[in-house]
């Protein structure tokens, strides 16, 4: 346990046992969680249903005592009285009064917290101004809709300007431009040094404004730490550089160097919140008990009744192909018009994930998902920088060439990534959109055919040693493989 | 203190808008005018007053009183239920302060409701008032608001009146059945109560205190039962005392089956008010003289102490009975809750059944064993329900019969104190300790 780190939250081994009256053990909520919510951090508690979440915000404010382990709250007990001043809390569901206006709410607590009649009146109207409920602020609590709770509960959470916030699903509820609003509430908190303790089960907003994840399943702790870290995939590597610099993937390093200068990068790719909280969930399914909600077992068979005939293909998809979805990105093909979905070229990223495919070919390079829609907009408005993104399994072909190779030292660097899964190399092309370009490939998508291109190699060691952005000490083709005519395509395409 | 004051409002407030508090006070201002209405006597307005205020003011009351026990039971337990004391205990305000607020909330219902029936009740009885003569009005007056302190000679128990009997008699009580020890207390009440000619009987009174001045005047009520005839009965009646040399003595003829008053000049009383009075029966035929057939009356107080003294016991009341709900509301389950306050409630109310199932249980020659372990558990439910008693004043202010402060405060303010200060630490150590999830199971 760090004891150096100023925490606004600090555990050790909390256990939360719930007993049955007869004081048996009932539910396990919590099974040795450690705990540390750095001061001015804003902080992620994820988790699936039942996970022991909630339990564990409630021993924060001092609802629930723990059955073992220690817990301060800004230091000291989570039940000191003082130590609420500076603590401001918007639990999942609407606890307020139904029977107060939202004026009266704001002002029954505000006497509460022993703020003055002008504080009250002034902070009360600009919370209600920035939850958008002035207009209402006559209204009673019990009349509001669900949105609209959520908003009255985030802004009696403010009433005091607290240094520690804990929000229990801020935006659930909240219609896109609430959610907006809620996020861009909580980056401005964290930027004014305030301490937010975050749940939601909408990751992309943990995402966008968590600076530390902590992830519970079944009531233990299956990650910790910042959301970069956490989310940065380091068995795969990036390599980005601008589209308009005129390059073809056989010359990519020599013209790389001369010609991307410094904006040729190398880092690690991030996978998504939700690819990795999905990755967890599924893991600690196999491997941990839950007295929570345990991941669904696909549709009920009644609800499936007359597709048998399709059910086993999509059944062994359920689980794991989602998660396949996410990680691998595939192109989504128009089931009425067998079309591939038009992208944009002003961005080309080329992955090469090294962990399932036997041989490189032509056939694994694939059109990543984009929006047909987007790139139709796209045409008629000004260029905006696009991405696309070709992935590649190449961990075989990779480890074959480089046995082919006599550069001993490259091998056994791919050795060693052999051993802690082969990384993914991903090569990034930028440049600005233009519409007649793009419609020219997106046509070239009508025949469905998988774009191909070059093989890869290059000297993983280095490129993981220096994982960032940085210039690539060492990148090689092999003519061999080149599919000529697709690349000369796609690079009349890239170049114009 | 503000954050306790804030809490009360709301709870007030909340009890309003749900509709509880008009919906309260309107169900005790219509059925005290109902009761009041419904009552009847003799038609004699002073007559008429006091039953219908008795009944009125004690059945309300008594309604009144219920509703406030589950409405502190209610308000806490909903709250628990929809999590507003979740939400409340998340700011920095001490629970004890909340459960405090919340009582004081409910007691300021209470407070109104009780103000309401005394208004509703006088309403109604200015309306009576209506149908009678001015100079009926002033005798009820004359009945109501000058107070009076009544008091009653001193009796053994029934176990001790017949043991007393036996002994004198030499009769072997452990040798009795449960026949031969009824039939010895028969005779031991029967030679209580009834006076043959010639014969007298004494009774001590102890007033505690000097009646008054020598303007005053004690009045000695009497009711003669004579089971042959109606005749009037004839006697004397002497009060004398241990302690001083004052004598009194006086010839009367008093009607039967009817209280006769007797007064007596208030000098004639010692001045630390204990003297015996002696009844010699002088007509030429027994007469009985029940224990609720004597008492000894004069004027003391005022109906506006008495009033006072009156709604202030109730407050007091009230407050252990919101107590009570409040606590029942944090530990139990709303259904329980609801129950075990009801329960006890009846219990309160039915004090004087339990009491006399307890007399009779401890009304044999001989105690053992079961019967010991019966009449404590009998002890124990009397104390239980004493607390939560409602005071006996409704029948003392209807008559203009003064509100003993011995009573009062030496022994029913004593068990409400006790019982409300245990509530309370119930309570609170419950809300202070419990975790909100537990309660709320």
């Amino acid at each position: 346990m760090p004891d150096k780190i100023e925490a606004a939250v600090l555990g050790e081994g909390i256990v939360k046992t719930f007993k049955d009256f007869w004081g048996r053990d009932k539910v396990k909520a919590l099974r040795g969680v450690d705990i540390v919510i750095p001061k001015g951090s804003v902080f992620g508690l994820l988790g699936p249903n039942g996970a022991g979440k909630s339990t564990l915000i409630k021993l924060i404010l001092g609802h629930l005592y723990p059955t073992s382990g220690r817990l301060s709250v800004l230091g000291k007990d989570p039940r000191d009285v003082e130590n609420k001043f500076k603590i401001g809390y918007l639990p999942e569901r609407s606890y307020l009064y139904k029977n107060l206006t939202a004026e009266e709410t704001l002002y029954y607590f505000g006497e509460i917290l022993n703020l003055s009649k002008d504080q009250i009146k002034s902070r009360g109207d600009q919370l209600l101004e920035m939850v958008g409920l002035q207009n209402a602020k006559k209204r009673y609590v019990g009349e509001f809709s669900h949105g609209m709770t959520r908003r009255m509960g985030m802004a009696q959470a403010l009433l005091n300007d607290p240094d520690f916030i804990i929000l229990d699903e801020p935006t659930a509820g909240l219609d896109p431009v609430g959610c907006r609003e809620v996020k861009d509430l909580i980056i401005t908190l964290g930027k004014r040094g305030k301490t937010v303790l975050l749940t939601s089960h909408l990751l992309a907003d943990v995402e966008d404004t968590c600076d530390e994840l902590l992830t519970v399943y079944g009531g233990t702790v299956q990650s910790k730490g910042k959301v970069g870290e956490l989310l940065a995939d380091t068995n795969r590597v990036k390599v980005e550089f601008p589209a308009d610099c005129g390059v073809n993937l056989k010359t990519l390093h020599e013209e790389l160097k001369s010609k991307a200068k410094g904006m040729f990068s190398i880092s690690s790719p991030k996978q998504s919140l939700e690819q990795y909280f999905l990755n967890i969930v599924n893991k600690s399914n196999k491997t941990h008990e839950t007295a929570g909600a345990q991941q669904g077992k696909g549709v009920a068979g009644y609800l499936k009744a007359g597709i048998d005939s399709i059910k086993n293909e999509e059944e062994s998809d359920i689980d794991e192909g989602l998660i396949e979805r996410v990680a691998l990105k595939s192109p989504k093909i128009d089931s009425e018009t067998k079309e591939a979905p038009s992208i944009s070229p002003s961005k080309i990223e080329v992955v090469t994930d090294s962990s399932e495919k036997d041989s490189f070919t032509s056939e694994d390079l694939q059109v990543p998902e984009t929006d047909s829609a987007d790139v139709n907009e796209t045409a008629e408005t000004p260029p905006q920088k696009q991405e696309q993104k070709v992935v590649v399994n190449e961990k075989d072909d990779l480890v074959e060439d480089l046995q082919a190779s006599n550069d001993t030292d490259l091998k056994s660097a791919f050795d060693d990534d052999i051993d802690s899964d082969i990384p993914i190399l991903e090569i990034i092309e930028e440049k600005d959109n233009e519409p007649e370009t793009m419609t020219s490939l997106s046509d070239d998508r009508d025949k469905k055919a998988p774009l191909k291109a070059s093989k890869i190699e290059y000297g993983f060691n280095e490129l993981r040693a220096s994982a960032g952005s940085i210039e690539v000490p060492e990148i090689t083709f092999s003519d061999d493989d080149i599919d000529e005519d697709l690349d000369e395509k796609l690079l009349d395409d890239l170049t114009i | 203190m503000n954050q306790v004051f804030n809490i009360a409002k709301m709870t007030i407030l909340m009890t309003f808008r749900r509709g509880t508090l008009p919906a309260a006070l309107i169900v005790i201002a219509v059925l005290s005018t109902v009761i009041f209405n419904i009552a009847r006597s003799d038609g004699e307005l002073s007559n008429e007053l006091e039953i219908r205020l008795t009944y009125s003011y004690g059945m309300t009351y008594s309604i009144l009183s219920l509703i406030i026990i589950s409405l502190a039971c209610f308000t806490i337990r909903s709250q628990l239920d929809a999590k507003n004391i979740h939400m409340l205990t998340s700011y920095p305000i001490q629970r004890k302060w909340i459960f405090l607020g919340q009582g004081i909330g409910v007691l300021f219902i209470g407070v109104l409701s009780l103000i309401v029936l005394v208004i509703s009740l006088y309403a109604n009885a200015a309306v009576l008032k209506g149908n009678y003569t001015d100079e009926q009005i002033s005798e009820a007056s004359d009945l109501i608001f000058n107070s009076r302190r009544k008091v009653i000679p001193y009796y053994p128990s029934k176990r001790d009146l017949t043991l007393t009997y036996a002994e004198k008699n030499s009769i072997d009580v452990k040798a009795l059945n449960e026949i031969q020890w009824d039939v010895v207390y028969e005779r031991a009440l029967a030679n209580e109560q009834i006076i043959e000619p010639g014969k007298s009987k004494s009774y001590i009174f102890s007033l505690g205190e000097s009646p008054g001045g020598e303007k005053e005047e004690v009045n000695f009520n009497f009711r003669f039962q004579q089971a042959e005839k109606r005749n009037k009965i004839n006697g004397i009646l002497e009060i004398s005392s241990d302690n001083t040399a004052i004598s009194y003595k006086q010839k009367i003829e008093a009607e039967q089956y009817q209280f006769q008053k007797v007064s007596v000049p208030a000098k004639y009383i010692p001045a630390d008010g204990n003297f015996t009075l002696a009844f010699t029966n002088t007509s030429d035929k027994s007469t009985i003289l029940t224990r609720s057939g004597l008492n000894c009356s004069y004027q003391s107080g005022s109906f506006g102490k008495n009033l006072i003294k009156a709604l202030i016991s109730q407050v007091f009341h009230l407050s252990v009975v919101t107590a009570v709900g409040l606590t029942a509301g944090l530990g139990l389950t709303f259904s329980v809750a609801t129950f075990i306050v009801i329960m006890l409630y009846v219990m309160s109310i039915m004090e004087g059944v339990i009491a006399v199932v307890a007399e009779e249980l401890q009304f044999v020659a001989v105690i053992d064993f079961w019967d010991k372990a019966v009449m404590s558990i009998m002890e124990i439910s009397l104390w239980v329900t004493k607390g939560l008693q409602p005071p006996d004043v409704i029948s003392n202010i209807s008559s203009g019969i003064l509100l003993e402060n011995s009573y009062l405060f030496l022994e029913w303010l004593p068990s409400v104190f006790v019982y409300g200060f245990i509530a309370v630490i119930i309570g609170l150590r419950i809300f202070e300790n419990k975790e909100l999830d537990k309660i709320q199971v």
